[in-house]
């Protein structure tokens, strides 16, 4: 089974059958049985050990034959999936700057949105990209080197505990994997945003601002511009090869930092945001 | 592809900077297996230096070139930790060579580039071992939490402490006293070390090169976890070629010969020459009759070594690759300890193994 | 204290943000990165210079003398400068 995410492929070698249904149900037609081209990563999703298998079920995941986390409970089979796959890109792409945030793109134009804690970054990209944005990733901003575009990325979103019902109470008509519960991020359930096809019209993009949404129950939704020095540590603070990079993801941050603008949002109403994010940056 | 195909185009590659002509979708398995053995930096840059980069499709240039940014970085990491090192040292006058991985990058030696290192190697004197390891304590290096039985097993019989970590930036360091286990009865003779040093960058003390190479070589062929072995014997085969000099080969055949260590070299030359079609003068290999007509060695080069020692990868390895692997870690066990001890080794270390089959790996992790 | 003279190493990258205010700057040596805050005419100053005691660093500065130590540790601390 293979799997087109976009900006890699993966190879599917082994994993329960709850988690091919789940992958076809979130991949769609970026599934296939052949390629032309030749796969990035090798992954699957093995049982540990023999007790395990027939007692309380645990399953590894694996890049060709080399695990980097411990195992996790079957239950949780498919966001380890996810979140495997995840590690992969992260742990071996170094030919471009990845952060840890979510990217939405309107009317061409890319804001990228680190993932700091009490964001509300996934809940912030269901909706957005369920209202007209263009989902790019809710995990990673892939950007080039040297145009500072961001790319496009074919997954769904990662949501957790509360966002779950909040996003089948708006959007009734949303595929959802069923949940699985007591992960160590608590309840988890992968949202399908856009078909293969709606993806593969999206483009490079250039990012217009960086933004840090926090989320304060019941605040008036209040912008503060945030001076580069502090965009830039927070934007270092949330790469995850930043250390790798080094000189070149230094003076890669310096020029995005320049070139976009950084702000701070504190929010209770998502649909705030969208409104002030429109309007503030003519999108 | 076959399995047999595969590998030689795999070869032919590493050893011999030859780029697959094979069609896009075929280089899935190359680069897979070259991640496993970590070598797609290595081959960045081998073929970088002969300007053969263009010549690869996109496929394999992304992955390869990822892989070189990452060793760049180890690399560097690397230089600046055996720096501070280095300072620890000389402010308490403790007198080191630093060996494998660390040696080579800090002389530059061409197979530096594209490693990826797990821990720094540094020796130190027996007697200073102590010293050493509280020194280094108060620079933030902590010693690794290792079972009762691993702790045991590196003070009394290996010529280690376990290993230490630095709490800030989570290098590994590997401090040893001696080359080779003691208790096997093959200790290195601590002054034939010192004799063969050479000092780099006017800071830092490493085995000359017939030392390294001699170093790596008997540390390959004795290991029981050859894993790393296609590195290893890269790494053998671009030293040899960097210093092809007679003056080399006297240094190495002496020295060899001095340790008794000449099964061993005849071994990984005769393999380099294989993989890597190595010209080794004519007067080396004649001074190679007894393990020329030993049939028990060269069984072992050609039915053993030669398939223990590639990827270990399932796109490559058959039946007799696995065979040969076991064979090699019975006999890599066997070198290091008399039966004796090894018998309760292997026992304690199979239960261990089996445990976790049954348990899982990281049941009883506290 | 305030006789030590103070000079900076050399294996760094900064980056002055155009709004002027504050400096990333990357030690080339040990891959880190610090970030300091205030007004980066100041740090820029500092930067030009090859030697400096601490009353030079405090009339540059602009700020108390408890600030203006608080600041040459944290740029000892992080091998930016070194004690003569």
């Amino acid at each position: 089974m293979l799997i087109d995410v976009g900006q890699y492929l993966f190879r599917v070698d082994s994993v329960p059958s709850i988690v091919k249904n789940n992958l076809k149900l979130m991949y769609g037609d970026a599934v296939s049985n052949i390629s032309l081209a030749p796969a990035d990563y090798t992954i699957s999703l093995k049982h540990d050990s023999l007790l395990r298998k027939f007692l309380k079920p645990q399953v590894t995941f694996y890049l060709g034959s080399n695990s980097p986390f411990k195992p996790l409970p079957a239950s949780q089979s498919y966001p380890v999936m996810e979140w495997g796959m995840n590690w992969c890109i992260a742990a071996t792409d170094f030919n471009r700057l990845i952060v840890h945030a979510a990217v939405l793109v309107k009317n061409n134009k890319a804001i990228v949105f680190p993932a700091t804690p009490g964001s509300g970054k996934s809940t912030l990209s269901a909706c957005f990209a369920l209202n007209g944005w263009k989902l790019y990733s809710d995990e990673m901003a892939i950007i080039d080197l040297e145009s500072l575009k961001v790319m496009p990325l074919f997954r769904p979103i990662c949501l957790k505990n509360e966002s779950i019902s909040l996003i089948k109470k708006w959007f009734p008509e949303s595929i959802l994997t069923e949940i699985a519960k007591d992960t160590q991020k608590g309840d988890v359930a992968h949202l399908k945003v856009n078909s293969f096809s709606e993806y593969k019209k999206l483009l490079p993009t250039d990012i217009i601002a960086i933004v840090f949404p926090q989320y304060q129950e019941k605040t008036k939704t209040k912008p503060y511009k945030i001076n580069k020095i502090s965009g830039f540590e927070k934007l270092a603070a949330n790469s995850f090869n930043y250390n790798i990079l080094g000189s070149t993801a230094f003076n890669t941050i310096q020029r995005i930092v320049e070139r976009t603008q950084q702000v701070e949002i504190n929010y209770s109403d998502l649909s705030d945001v969208d409104e002030l994010l429109t309007s503030e940056f003519t999108l | 592809m076959n399995k047999q195909k595969i590998y030689t185009y795999i070869e032919n590659l590493v050893f011999h900077n030859e780029i697959p002509t094979v069609e896009l979708k075929q280089w899935e398995n190359i680069i897979h297996v070259l991640r496993e053995v970590n070598l797609l930096a290595a081959c960045y840059f081998q073929l970088e230096n002969e300007d053969k980069l263009k010549s690869l499709p996109f496929f394999a240039f992304k992955h390869m070139k990822s892989a070189a940014v990452y060793s760049s970085r180890q690399s560097e990491q690397v230089t600046f930790e055996c720096k501070l090192l280095q300072k620890t040292l000389d402010a308490e006058n403790i007198p080191s060579v630093f060996l494998k991985g660390a040696s080579y990058t800090l002389r530059k030696s061409k197979n530096s580039e594209g490693r990826v290192y797990s821990d720094i190697d540094l020796l130190v004197a027996k007697n200073d071992i102590l010293k050493a390891e509280e020194a280094f304590s108060k620079h933030a290096w902590c010693t690794k939490k290792v079972s009762e039985y691993d702790n045991k097993y590196y003070r009394e019989w290996s010529h280690e402490i376990p290993p230490m970590f630095n709490m800030h930036r989570g290098t590994v360091l590997d401090l040893h006293h001696n080359i080779l286990l003691p208790i096997s009865g093959r200790e290195v003779n601590v002054e034939v070390i010192t004799e063969n040093c050479q000092l780099v960058d006017g800071s830092y003390t490493v085995l000359s090169y017939a030392a390294t190479i001699l170093h790596s070589i008997v540390h390959l062929i004795i290991s029981e976890d050859v894993s790393n072995g296609y590195r290893d014997i890269l790494d053998i085969t671009i030293l040899i070629k960097e210093n092809n000099s007679p003056e080399f080969w006297q240094e190495i055949a002496s020295l060899s010969s001095k340790l008794g260590f000449n099964n061993e070299l005849y071994l990984a030359l005769s393999l380099s020459e294989k993989y890597a079609n190595i010209a080794i003068p004519n007067d080396v290999w004649q001074s190679f009759n007894k393990q020329k007509n030993n049939s028990k060695l060269n069984f072992l080069l050609n039915h053993v070594y030669y398939f223990a020692l590639q990827p270990h990868s399932p796109a490559i390895q058959t039946l007799k690759h696995k065979i040969a692997i076991t064979v090699v870690y019975f006999l890599g066990h066997l070198q290091k300890m008399p039966l004796k001890i090894l018998i309760p080794h292997l026992f304690t270390k199979s239960f261990f193994s089996i445990r976790d089959k049954i348990f899982g790996k990281h049941h009883f992790d506290k | 204290m305030s006789n030590t003279k103070y000079y900076l190493e050399n294996h760094f990258i900064k980056y002055y943000p155009t709004d002027g205010y504050g400096v990333a700057i990357y030690n080339t040596d040990s891959r880190d990165t610090t970030f300091f805050q205030g007004q980066n005419e100041n740090l820029k100053k500092l930067f030009e210079l090859e030697y400096f005691d601490l009353p030079t660093f405090q009339k540059l500065i602009a700020c108390e003398l408890q600030d203006a130590i608080q600041l040459i540790d944290k740029l000892l601390l992080h091998k930016i400068i070194s004690e003569e």
